[in-house]
Order: C-alpha cells, then structure tokens, then sequence
C-alpha cells in the first residue's frame, strides 16, 4: 500500500470515539430510516404474496425463477436492460465530455460563469413530472416547433417523428436526459478546477505547456476523482432512470418497446399489474437491479481508487 | 508536483513567439466558444420559457400550437392556480419540509464524510459501501416498507415523516460526493492547524468544512430540488390537505383522462421559481467558496 | 339540523363523523364538489361528511396500497375495475359489500361483472359506471364530402379514402400510448372477433386469441394504416384529442370520456358517433363495445364502517346515478337514469341494445403481463413493419398464457 510520507498518521487517525461521533449521527439517521425499509423491501422478494401485501408464504427464489423462464421476462428484462446500458453510455460519454468541456470554458470565463451555471442548471428546477412532457410537446411531428424550425430551414429530411420511430427515441432520451442533468457535473468540475492550486498550471505554463497539453497533464489527473463521482452517480441514475422514460413511453416502452427500461418494467409488474403476486416479482427485479447496480459500482469505485492511488 | 512537472515538456528555445502564434489562434476560438457557450445557454432555458409563455395563454391554445408568443395574455392560470391549489399554504409546508431535511441530512453527512475521506479505521471501507448502497435502489420498492415504519412511528399525516425520509435519503448522496471533495485535499493544512493547537472537531469545523463549501453548495441545491419537486412521498404519507407541498399542488392538475395544461404551467412557474432563487444564491456562495478557498 | 347542512362541512359539529373518499380521478372529484353530490348527500344524512380526494392517477394503485394497509385509512375508495380490484380484495383490504350493500338489483350484468373478486365471486365495489368505447366523426368533413355515416367496414374503408384523397387525415389514433391502441383495436375489431359469442368460446377456453377470427381483428388495425394520421405511433392522446376536435382528423375512435374533453377543450367541433360497421361476412352485427369503469369499495380499516356502509348505500342508488353519470358525462352502471347530453343518451341507447365486452379490459389484466398492454406494443410494431397481425396475436397470447386461465372465470 502506497502510504504518502506527506500526511502525518497523526492527522490520518482519530480515536474510536471521535471516529464514532462523526459517523454516528448520520449511519443512525440512516440505518433506521433507509437501510432497514429497504432491506426488508429487498426481502419481499423471497416470499409469495396475495393482493398486494397480504403475505402467502416464504417460496424462496421462484419469483426470480420467474424472472428467467417465463414470457414476456425472457425477453422483456434483458430488452430493458439493454436500454439501461446504452442509456448509461450515451450519459457517460456526454456528460463526461460535453460536461468536462462547459466546465472548463467557464472556469476560464470569470465572474460571468454564474449567469452560465444558472442557466445550465435550470433544466434541473423544472419539475421532472413535466420535463418529459414539455419536451413530448417541442418534439411533436404535428405541433412542434422542433420539425416547425427544421422545415423553415429546409432540413424537412431531419424533421422525423422523434419520439414515434424506435431509432430515434432512445437516443432523444438519452439526449434529454444529459440536457436535464448537466448542471450537475458542470457544477460539480467547476468546483473541482476552483479548488486546483492555481500554481501548478503556472508551472506548466512557464514550462511552455500549451492548453490542451496543460489540461491532459495537469488539469485532468486532478479531476480524476470527481470524475469518478460524477460516472458512478451517472452509472446509478441511467439504470434506475423512470420519470423520463415513463413521461416519453409511458408503461409500455412506446414505441414497440424502444425505451423500456427496468425501472418500467417494475412499474409495469408492481402494483397496477392487477397481479396477485405482484409484490413478490416485483421485488425480485428491483432485487436483480439491485445487484447489478451494487456490483457496477463497487468496480467502478476500485478503477477509481486505482486512479487515485496512481496519482498520489 | 514532481508529476507535473515531469511530463510536460520543456518548449525549446523560448517561448515567445509560439506563444504569439497561439494566441492569435486563441482569439478566434474564443469566438466559437463563446457562441457555443450561449447556443446552448438557449436550448438550456427553451423549456423555462416554454412554461412561461404557455401559462398566459389556454388550455387550446397550448394544444395546437405549444410555442408561440401569447396573443392575448391571460392571468386567468395563475388565479386558478393560486385559489384550487392553495399554493399558498402549500409552499409554507415545502419550505419547512425542504429546509429542515437538507439542513439535516447535510449536517450529519459532513462529518461522517470527513472521517471516510480522511481516517483510517477498521471497517472503513464496508462502512462507506453501505452509505453508497442507498442510492442504488429504486425508492419506489422503498414506498411500502417505508410507510410500515412511519406508521410504527405513528408519524402518517405528520410533516415529520418527510423530514426524516428526505433527510435519511439524502444522506447516501451527500456523504458520497463529499468524501470525494474531503479526499481532494492536501493533508498539510490539517497538520498545520493541529501544530496550532486545534482538536479533531475544531480543525474540521474551522479548517475542513470551509474548504469544501462549493462543495456543500453544490449539494445543498443536488438535494433541495427533487424534495421541493416531490409529490409521491408526501401522497403516500400525508392525508389532510393542509399538510400538503407544492410538489402534490401541482397533480392536481393532472387529470384521468386530461390535464390542465394551462393552470398546470402557471403552478409550475410558481413553484420553479423560489428554485431558481435559491439556485442564485447558492452559486455565489460557490464563487465566494472557491475564492475564500484554496488560493492562501 | 336542517340549516347546519348548508355550510357543506365547514360548520362541522362535535359528533358530526367525517368520510373520507379517495379516487384516482381529478374529474370525479371536481363532480363530487361542484356538481353538488357531496351536498345531496350531506343534506339528508346529517352528522356524516364527506371529503372526497383525488390521487394522482398515475400512481393511484401504488398509493391505495400504502393508504390502506395502516392508519390514516380512507373509508371507502374508487377501484379500477376487474384485475386491480380482485388483487386488493385479495389482499384483504376491502370487503365484500354483498352484505353490506342492500339492494344490487338495479345494476346492469356487465357493471357488475368488473366489481368481483376473481378468487370468490363476491361483489367487492358498488360500480360507478360504464364506459362505451365507438368511433367519433366529424360530420361537418362527412358533409363536405358527401360521406353518410358507413353500413359497412368497405363503407367504411371507402369513407377513409375519400377524406384521405381530400388532404384530411382519415383516422386518428394515440398511437404511442398502449392501452389507447389496445381500445382502439377493440372498437374497431371486436364484431370482427366475434364478439359475445368469442368471449364464451374464450373463457370457456375453447377459442384463444391465435383464432383466425381474432387474428383477421387485428388485421384491421394493419388495413387502416394508410389512413391513419401522419406519424401515429408518436401521436399522444392530447394530441388526439386536439387534432379531431381542430378538425385536422375526421374519425377518432375512443372512449365515452372523450364528449366532456371535447367539451373542456373549447374547441367547437359538430360531432356524432357510431359503432364500426361490419361487413356481411363477419361473425357478428355491430356491437356497442364497452367496460366497468371503476367501483366504490369499503376499506378494512375505515374508522366509520357503519356511516361508510350508509354512504355507499346512497352511492349504489338511483339519485347518486343520476346526478354522477350526468356530471361525469359517463354512463351510468344501473338503471333509473336520463342522461341530458344528447351524445351520451345516442351511446347510452346503444350499449343497452347491443352491448359487447371489451375482452382486454376485463379478462386481460389480472396478471402481469397485461393483455392489453401487449396488444399496445404489437399492434406498434405491425405499424413499424415489424411484424404481422397473426405474430401479433401469438405473441399477445404467448405473454398472457403466463397468467391466464379460463376457469377462473367460470364462477358466474
């Protein structure tokens, strides 16, 4: 293990008690509020279920067993996952890029950056129960102002039916949702390049470093670990992604299924199904989420880690 | 530092007219970046507008053309608003319910953040993976097992409820992005405050937390904006309408088999507002943190 | 006694008991405040009130779940019909009303139907209404052109081509929204299927829907698809609703809901209705399609039962009828009732001479995946060109075969 000589062991430990008055507070608040529900909500995947809460009998895996044997899930979960992946890719890639990329262009604006974060981060306020569908009404072949403004140009070609063709929907998800969230990692980089000791790019300046060279060298193995932040929280988001998806395809995935996703598809199987067992199958897909999600992120933690450790 | 310095090459033979070169180029290429920069400034407030715009006008008028300049403005939305969904009662109870659960969830997480990022205890790691494990599952699962307890707690139809949920839920967001900004900085300042006679809990309070405040600010608003926008936890556990949030105002225009778009846009105008407020203040608290911050 | 009444709750005494009622419609409850229900009631029942609450429709079923497994319970609830409510009556949270409820007698078969627990057969929702499902037209685009209302689905067909060959767009459908496909496929298929006759060879398990009869229903949905909208599968019900009632599209088919929309809209458009048409062939007449719409059930935990029982009394009686169907702009589940829209009386008419039921809605969604949901998506994908109308029908009975099965609807 590559123990920094900088950091006095002094400063690095702190008596049990002290360690415990930091963290119990929070580890209290949130045990009994959010880990006990939801463990027990995760535990309902294990048992059999009539009406909703009424509970029949503990069946073991059967309702996972259903998950992987039976029509439509056979086909409908690993469609939907699909979904999720691209969605977490297409995210990654734009906000880690187009984010990265506004955050540096105002860090090196000044004060003016504010009216830019302001307004980058508005799309965020909006209440999520509307974005979906104010952008259902921009995007509307037949009302909308989108293909309105394509046609007056002369791009009648580029003027599809976005959200009717099943090329085009999941891309204008992913799309709305980097637009919905980028404040977030602007925000978040632009406070990560704030806290870069102006020095070091000075050194690489007067060592004739160019912009683009400072920035791969210097700026960036910095940024590293909010990088990490922002793809594992992004990683988090696009799997369990519902209010969009939802807003754009409805309980279905519209259209023929191009922007189901799993949280859709526990939408569909929960409550509303009319299923008796609704609960219990349910459960055993946010279970399998769950997992994935819990496994993507402790590997995205360790490449991070790696990273860092490299850097200090 | 000896990184830094080591991979970046030394430009031979002075730097000064490369440098020229550059910055003739440079100007140019502000130019388009400039432009990029407001382009997508526009597409970013399209929607604010979008709402603006359609809350002057009628439920028709929205239908069949949902982005024009209002012909004939009409504050007829905003009183509808205003008088069927008691907005003004509503946003008393956002407040209170959204101030006391950041305020809370944030006060605990700092510090459990800072002893993550910077202690070495036995048990560190699993601790910190059990925080992370909140985010991961869909809070919709949570809803049933959620309201047992709350029941248990008889706290149904008590604002109380929310403020422990919100609070609870924020904890695992906020505890995760803190520990990276904890961790980012450089162990000298610590030792320098312990050297001037500072305990555990003073060189975090007066030396560490000042340092991440962007940081802070940056979850504050992270957090604030789903509580304020949330409408299906108050549903599931309030019951009188005088405990309701302007998140829950803003379904009753949604309708079974139509919504009213009209009085909904000027709900929604009311209630993004005091965000958009908030959202101001707390950049310049991250400007001032930034500068207040690591520059000695 | 009499005059305290008037102050409609706000002048509530101490002994005065308060009901509350919840649904998942803004609609029901604006008819309950301002068609004055709540105040017929409270005026001849003094010391009870009541205050009804809408619950946002979108997650109505995950919120009655919480709502009535502890305190706080509301004391009685509107269910959806058929699946969702026989899941809550099995899980024991509402009660059979068989008992409860003195008189059913004026209620028609079909309302009654969607109000039973599929496990025992007993009434657990006093119906709230039908809903009709037909085709809307434009008559002012029927007159222009010439066009008589159609005898015949090629009348029909014919009809559309003529609109279509006028710039007009024939047929409109909320085509990115399932269950608004799986209604429309309805409307227009299920003469075609067979109708009645279909459903007993269904739940009698002696038909599926891979029959040529049901397959050659959902071929119709592939025929009209030269005359739909432009677009159909990005087109919302909002959007349906608008460009029928601008007159941008010159038939719509959909629900009995649709003549208040029109109405709220504010858009002035001279409308009639009529059911498909079918052609001599078919194994059916034409046929009123139509569903329970929604029931009023008693929660287990209700702190007023007795109150709750008197007030569900009143609502399966002729007076609540009269006064719901007529503000709701719905049709009524029993009889006793004069509905005054003349569009609803004509639909009204004709559900009570050839009714059929919508087989999606009430065989279809007791389970997960959802009949209707299903059909949603294929019948997309046959307008995407991926796929044919008997795969279609396969792939809908495939998904629902993890689930169904006719005799659990034989305890008539």
């Amino acid at each position: 293990m590559a123990q920094t000589t900088k950091n006095a062991s002094s400063v690095q430990r702190a008596p049990a008690i002290v360690v415990a008055l930091f963290i119990l507070p929070a580890f209290a608040l949130f045990a009994a509020v959010l880990l006990y529900p939801m463990a027990s909500a995760l535990g309902y995947s294990l048992f059999e279920w009539r009406g909703g809460t009424n509970l029949v009998r503990f069946n073991w895996f059967d309702n996972f067993v259903v998950l992987f044997t039976e029509h439509p899930f056979v086909e409908q979960m690993p469609r939907a996952f699909l979904h999720n992946i691209a969605i977490f890719a297409g995210t990654l890639v734009l906000q880690n890029s187009a984010g990265l990329f506004l955050a540096v262009q105002l860090h090196r604006l000044g004060p003016v950056r504010r009216l830019f974060q302001v307004l980058y981060t508005t799309p965020y306020l909006v209440s999520p129960l509307v974005v979906g569908y104010l952008w259902t009404l921009l995007l509307s072949p037949t009302f909308g102002p989108v293909n309105a403004a394509l046609d007056a140009l002369g791009l009648d070609s580029l003027a599809v039916s976005w959200l009717g063709e099943p090329a085009t929907a999941l891309p204008v998800l992913i799309l709305v949702s980097v637009w919905q969230w980028i404040g977030f990692p602007v925000l978040l980089y632009g406070a990560a390049l704030g806290a870069i000791p102006p020095e070091l790019n000075d050194a690489a300046s007067v060592d004739g470093a160019g912009g683009w060279r400072r920035f791969r060298h210097v700026t960036l193995p910095l940024l590293t670990p909010v990088i990490g932040t922002v793809s594992i929280l992004t990683f988090i988001g696009a799997m369990e992604m519902f209010t969009l998806p939802y807003a754009f395809g409805g309980a279905t995935g519209s259209p023929a299924g191009a922007t189901d996703v799993l949280s859709v598809l526990f939408f569909r199987v929960s409550f509303q199904s009319g299923a008796s067992n609704a609960l219990g199958v349910s459960s055993a897909l946010a279970t399998l989420l769950f997992l994935f999600i819990l496994g993507g992120a402790l590997l995205g933690r360790r490449v991070i880690r790696a990273q860092e450790e490299k850097l200090s | 530092m000896t990184l830094t310095l080591d991979t970046v090459e030394r430009a031979p033979g002075g730097a000064t007219a490369p440098a020229r070169r550059r910055r003739g180029r440079w100007n140019a290429q502000a130019v388009v970046i400039t432009t990029v920069l407001w382009l997508y400034a526009a597409v970013c407030v399209l929607p604010l507008l979008t709402m603006i715009l359609n809350s002057f006008r009628t439920h028709l008028q929205i239908a069949t053309d949902p982005w024009p300049i209002p012909t004939d403005p009409t504050l007829e939305n905003y009183v509808s608003a205003w008088a069927d969904a008691s907005f003004s009662r509503y946003a008393l109870n956002s407040i209170l319910i959204t101030v006391s659960s950041v305020a809370i969830s944030t006060a605990v997480s700092l510090p459990a953040a800072y002893a993550l990022a910077r202690w070495r205890f036995r048990g560190r790691d699993a601790l910190e993976g059990l925080f992370m494990s909140g985010l991961l599952i869909p809070f919709m699962l949570a809803i049933l097992p959620m309201f047992y307890l709350m029941d248990w707690l008889r706290l149904i139809d008590s604002p109380l409820s929310l403020i422990l949920i919100y609070s609870a839920n924020g904890i695992p967001f906020s505890v995760f992005v803190l520990v990276s900004f904890f961790r980012q900085l450089p162990g000298e300042l610590e030792e320098a405050a312990f050297l001037d006679g500072g305990n555990h809990f003073t060189v975090f309070l007066r030396v560490m937390v000042p340092l991440v405040r962007p940081a802070v600010a940056t979850v504050v608003v992270f957090r604030f904006v789903p509580i304020w926008n949330d409408f299906l936890m108050p549903l599931v556990m309030l019951r009188s309408r005088d405990n309701y949030t302007l998140g829950v105002g803003l379904t009753t225009f949604f309708g079974e088999y139509q919504n009213d778009w009209a009085s909904l846009f000027a709900g929604l105008v009311i209630t993004t507002l005091p965000l958009l407020v908030l959202f101001i203040l707390a950049t310049r608290q991250i400007i001032q943190g930034l500068t207040a911050g690591i520059g000695k | 006694m009499f005059m305290g009444a008037c102050g409609g709750g706000s002048g509530a005494s101490a002994n005065e008991v308060r009901l509350t009622v919840w649904t998942w419609s803004n609609e029901a409850m604006n008819a309950f405040k301002k068609a004055g229900i709540i105040d017929a009631f409270e005026k001849t029942h003094p010391g009870i009130a009541v205050e009804v609450v809408a619950q946002l429709d979108k997650n109505y079923e995950t919120l009655l779940t919480t709502g009535l497994a502890g305190s706080g319970s509301p004391d009685i609830v509107a269910l959806r019909s058929y699946g969702v409510l026989s899941s809550f009556a099995d899980s024991g949270n509402i009660v059979p009303l068989d008992d409860v409820v003195k008189d059913w007698s004026g209620f028609s078969k079909p309302a009654l139907a969607g109000a039973k627990g599929k496990a025992n057969g007993k009434f657990y929702a006093v119906p709230q209404g039908i809903q009709t499902a037909q085709v809307y037209y434009n008559k002012k685009i029927f007159a222009d052109l010439g066009l008589a209302v159609p005898a015949s689905w090629d009348e029909l067909i014919a009809a559309a081509q003529k609109i279509k060959d006028s710039g007009v767009a024939p047929i409109v459908i909320p085509g990115s929204v399932a269950a608004q496909i799986s209604l429309a496929a309805e409307i227009l298929g299920n003469a075609r299927r067979g109708a009645g006759d279909f459903e007993q060879a269904f739940i009698a398990g002696r038909k599926n829907l891979t029959d040529p009869d049901n397959v050659a229903a959902v071929g119709l949905l592939e025929q009209i698809q030269p005359y739909l909208v432009d677009n159909v599968t990005s087109v919302t019900l909002d959007e349906a609703v608008t460009l029928f009632a601008t007159g941008r599209a010159a038939m719509f088919p959909s629900g009995a809901w649709q003549v208040t929309t029109f109405a709220n809209l504010g858009a002035e458009v001279d409308y009639g209705t009529f059911d498909v048409p079918v052609n001599a062939e078919w194994p059916s007449k034409a046929v009123t399609v139509s569903y329970a719409d929604g029931g009023w059930a008693l929660a287990k935990r209700s702190a007023h039962p007795t109150e709750a029982a008197v007030l569900l009394n009143w609502l399966a009686g002729a007076e609540f009828a009269n006064l719901y169907a007529n503000a709701m702009g719905t049709i009524p589940a029993r009889d006793g009732v004069t509905l005054k829209n003349p569009q609803l009386a004509e639909m009204y008419q004709r559900y009570q001479s050839t009714p059929s039921t919508y087989l999606g809605a009430a065989y279809l969604r007791y389970g997960s995946p959802s009949g209707t949901d299903l059909l949603g998506e294929q019948v997309q994908k046959i307008w995407l060109g991926e796929t044919t109308p008997a795969r279609a029908a396969q792939s809908v009975q495939t998904g629902v075969n993890a689930w169904f099965r006719p005799a659990d609807f034989q305890h008539e």
